[in-house]
């Protein structure tokens, strides 16, 4: 036999025929017979789909089929699959099958009819759901109604009924305060050092550098030091709480909380929220005290000015303690933005551990979003109220 | 007879639009445990977490001694919870406290005792259930046996009526289970408490079962009740009889 003989049968042994359906029609009955390679590793079923519609359109009058098998049939469950489908169909359209395989075949449909349990329905479900307006509306209310139970807890607090501990408190106070002092150490000197370059740039062809310090401070008390304080803390802080209270609710902590009729808004809820309303603002006047120290360096390393005329400038600058004051309020509301999303998205955590990884995300990008938005709504009132 | 502790009437459960459970009758007798049995996914779960207060139910009544739970104002209820102690699959230790603060902490919020006695009383939970010497661990610091067994104690801690455990055994070998369950036949007999246990552990039913309901997820209600060896030997069920002797 010729390399090229042995070649071509080597690889007709090794692939089978391609699968295959044949008809025989006898009055209203017919018999269907599979060959070829009924595997999952076959050639695809495009051409067998094609002989059945084009048989059962020729014969609209056949009322029983028989399925057999050929000689050359090489099968697995992916023949199971498509004898069972067409089955269906045809029963749907009242044509009896019989099936007529060899025992093999017919133990796996046995096997499949003792595993087959009642089908439950599934409640249906659109993909735009997270689109409609009941959709919306119940996350409306639940935040409301999380919202409203915020606010008697602080009723409870006020009234010293409180469930929430003050150590508890403490602790949150260190974990979303000193311990953030890292980060914010860094980003706010890199603000401040960044703002002063960019602005020398331009101040130099006015011939106004020394204002730089004025841009530096003002920039930094009244809106950099708030928002830069409250991204790092949503990003860091705001997630950790959602983490840290969704796998709560995962490992049925809140429940237990629940038992002892503990209530999670007391407990968790308002040490965190408390301690962000204390700490965010402190944080933002430290931010903004680095801030400047940054457009300190670049004053005076690379424009030559001394530090005392620096400092002067930047005295200067703030006409009235309103300057400060307007950035703090700002970052009281960051602060509550922050632990309420952070907690409310730890609260309302699905129950797998993918919905984890969904609310921490979502908390931070829910979080940036609403203290940008909240940071424009304030310079709007400021502006309306002649504060700026 | 022993004086019912809980009852349970024409009780039905839904999650959202779907019935989980309907046409449930029970009744709990102090200083008895009893098992409430049944396949996976036929609502054992459910029907404790209503009776522990966190699912209210859609229909009937669950009373314990004579204030029905879910009637109640929620103040009161929660002050009728107060004598249940609830042990979780999971034992749902609070991650972040040590296993004498997880104790400790139902006393503190809920009696008027010193700190120095509130620690004494935890630790001596903590040894009731063989944990003496691990007051400082956190709970991922020791097995899934012992921190069941500390879920115990925390479940005791403020000395309740009525014990409930979901799925004692689950996730434990042959030994700890066993453990588990001459633990809940102790606390019976020296303590005379009452326990609801949910679990499908056929070694655990036999060994701590007064009283057994078998929950069947076709006709989504109790198709069964009595003591297991007595339900095994006349129940005609054969679900029931496939569930007690494993076959399939």
């Amino acid at each position: 036999m010729s390399e090229a003989a042995e070649q071509k049968n080597l690889r007709m042994q090794s692939h089978p025929a391609p699968p295959s359906v044949y008809f025989n029609t006898f009055s209203d009955q017919a018999e269907c017979r599979f060959g070829g390679d009924w595997t999952v590793n076959g050639e695809s079923l495009g051409s067998v789909e094609a002989s059945w519609k084009a048989f059962f359109e020729e014969n609209p009058k056949i009322l029983r089929v028989s399925f057999k098998v050929s000689s050359d049939l090489v099968w697995d469950s992916r023949l199971v699959a498509f004898v069972n489908g067409k089955s269906s169909v045809l029963h749907e359209k009242k044509i009896a099958s019989v099936r007529e395989f060899p025992e093999e075949i017919e133990k796996i449909f046995k096997l499949r009819s003792e595993k087959q349990t009642k089908r439950e329905e599934k409640p249906a479900t659109s993909p735009f759901t997270p689109l409609g307006a009941v959709f919306w509306g119940s996350i409306f209310l639940s935040c409301i109604n999380f919202f409203g139970a915020w606010i008697i807890s602080i009723f409870n607090l006020f009234l010293w009924r409180t469930q929430m501990r003050f150590k508890d408190f403490v602790l949150c106070c260190r974990d979303c305060g000193a311990a953030a002092l890292p980060i914010v150490t860094l980003i706010s000197f890199l603000t401040g050092l960044t703002m002063a370059f960019v602005g020398s740039v331009q101040l130099e062809k006015f011939n106004a550098k020394i204002y730089i310090a004025d841009l530096v401070c003002l920039a930094m008390v009244r809106e950099m030091g708030a928002l830069m304080v409250g991204i790092i803390m949503a990003g860091r802080t705001g997630a950790a709480f959602a983490a840290e209270i969704g796998n709560m609710k995962l490992n049925e902590e809140l429940d237990s909380l629940r038992t002892f009729a503990v209530s999670p808004m007391e407990f968790l809820v308002l040490p965190r929220t408390l301690a962000l309303l204390v700490m965010v603002p402190m944080l933002t006047i430290y931010a903004d005290l680095i801030g400047m120290m940054g457009g300190l360096v670049v004053g005076t390393q690379v424009m030559d000015f001394s530090v005392s005329h620096y400092i002067e400038q930047t005295q200067s600058a703030i006409l009235g303690m309103w300057e400060v004051f307007s950035g703090l309020v700002k970052s009281l509301a960051f602060g509550l933005i922050i632990g309420l999303v952070g907690c409310y998205k730890g609260l309302h955590t699905g129950s797998n551990s993918a919905a984890l990884g969904k609310s921490v995300t979502s908390t931070v990008v829910t979080s940036v979003t609403l203290i940008v938005v909240a940071d424009a709504a304030f310079e709007v009132v400021f502006s309306m109220m002649n504060l700026r | 007879m022993s004086e019912t502790l809980i009852s349970v009437t024409d009780l039905e459960l839904n999650y959202g639009n779907s019935t989980i459970l309907r046409n449930l009758d029970f009744s709990v007798c102090k200083g008895s445990c009893l098992v409430i049995m049944g396949q996976s996914g036929c609502g054992k779960s459910t029907l404790l977490r209503s009776m522990i207060g966190l699912l209210p139910p859609a229909k009937g009544s669950i009373c314990f001694k004579s204030f029905n739970l879910w009637e109640e104002s929620i103040q009161r209820r929660q002050g009728l919870l107060s004598n249940f102690g609830v042990l979780f699959q999971g034992g749902a230790l609070w991650s972040s406290m040590s296993l004498l603060e997880n104790v400790c902490l139902p006393l503190e919020l809920h009696t008027e005792l010193s700190d120095e006695e509130i620690k004494d009383l935890a630790k001596f939970k903590l040894s009731l259930v063989g944990l003496e010497g691990f007051e400082d661990f956190h709970p991922s610091e020791i097995s899934g046996g012992m921190r069941k067994r500390a879920g115990i104690a925390r479940a005791m801690a403020l000395d309740p009526e009525v014990l409930f455990f979901d799925e004692p055994s689950a996730g434990l070998d042959p030994i700890n289970s066993r453990r588990l369950d001459n633990l809940i036949n102790d606390l019976k007999e020296n303590l005379e408490m009452t326990f609801v246990v949910v679990t499908h552990e056929l070694a655990s039913i036999f060994e701590i079962a007064d009283d057994a309901v078998f929950l069947d997820p076709t006709q989504r209600t109790i198709v069964a009740r009595g003591k297991p060896d007595e339900l095994l030997a006349n129940e005609e069920n054969p679900t029931l009889r496939n569930f007690l002797l494993r076959k399939d």
